[in-house]
């Protein structure tokens, strides 16, 4: 495993892209970030109650964005792995970052198309307690993925904290 | 900078340096990560509830009434709340560092540029289909995508 990870690190690709793509990579990981998370927050905002005057079904057009942000991320993240393999993938914050994100992403679909799709009136205004509570899981998954991928920026081998 | 105006800034930036909430910045080894996960996250509130209504005015999801997207407008200024506080203690904790950076002026102005057209955008709020209140949406798409990427710059960005 260590071999592997090392020669992503070792990489031509990777020393490239730390030397000179690096600030792009991080830029449109804020983009997609901003994209994704904004969106789905506004949805889930929705779902829990927050501007009640939203049509549900009308928000899922939404989603086409969310997931626009969401490829971003997956490309400019696996980027930015490739310049840190090895640290990354030792790293705890990093797998809670994928696991929350895989959570995430399994939350957002399951919302797509249980939550959003109803078409029927009643439900359209006030989503059932099984819709709001997926909503709130879906709000603490993807702040668990802002505050671990800011904090893997400024950890070192998992001492987080020390800059 | 003349002079005359680093006698003004200087003291100024000078007592901001040192004021409480800077030093706790500083000193404190989790504040500044800590800060950055809240204008990370304040981020996604204010351009996912700006962004929204954006492209509704653009014409996404055109069965949503715009009087209720409008409703957003409450997330979008918390998510400015969360960040321009948490934005004011990075600047605090190292003022000459952020005053002098070209990245963060011009991170400052594009925000200011947004605020002002968001102004504009609220005078239209009866002709939301109009080219005009488009052409300000998409102006606003625009501004807001200009402030992440001054923002990112910011650390790349070698003081003159």
């Amino acid at each position: 495993m260590d071999y592997l990870l090392q020669s992503i690190q070792g990489s031509a690709f990777s020393h490239w892209a730390q030397s000179s793509l690096y600030p792009i990579v991080v830029t449109l990981h804020a983009i997609g970030l901003a994209m994704l998370v904004g969106l789905l927050t506004v949805i889930d905002l929705r779902v829990l109650g927050f501007a009640r005057q939203l049509p549900l079904p009308a928000l899922r057009q939404f989603m086409n964005g969310a997931w626009i942000g969401f490829w971003i991320n997956a490309a400019s993240g696996a980027v930015l792995f490739s310049i840190d393999a090895k640290k990354d993938f030792y790293s705890g914050l990093f797998r809670v970052k994928l696991t929350v994100i895989a959570a995430g992403v399994i939350l957002a679909k399951v919302i797509d198309s249980n939550v959003l799709s109803v078409s029927d009136a009643p439900a359209a205004i006030e989503p059932t307690a099984r819709a709001k509570l997926l909503a709130l899981a879906s709000l603490l998954c993807w702040t668990g993925a802002i505050v671990s991928g800011r904090l893997l920026a400024y950890s070192t081998f998992g001492d987080v904290g020390a800059e | 900078m003349s002079a005359a105006a680093q006698a003004i800034a200087h003291p100024i930036l000078y007592w901001i340096k040192y004021t409480p909430a800077a030093a706790f910045v500083r000193d404190s080894p989790w504040a500044f990560p800590a800060l950055q996960c809240l204008h990370f996250i304040g981020m996604a509130l204010l351009i996912g509830a700006v962004g929204t209504i954006d492209l509704r005015v653009l014409g996404v999801g055109r069965p949503l009434p715009i009087d209720s997207v409008m409703r957003l407008l409450p997330l979008a200024l918390v998510g400015f709340g969360i960040n321009l506080l948490s934005g004011a203690l990075f600047f605090a904790h190292d003022p000459f560092q952020y005053a002098f950076n070209l990245s963060f002026r011009l991170k400052l102005f594009l925000i200011g540029a947004a605020g002002l057209n968001a102004i504009w955008f609220r005078l239209q709020q009866s002709r939301m289909e109009s080219a005009l209140a488009k052409m300000i949406a998409a102006l606003s798409l625009g501004l807001w995508l200009g402030v992440i990427i001054a923002g990112r710059f910011i650390a790349f960005t070698a003081q003159p």
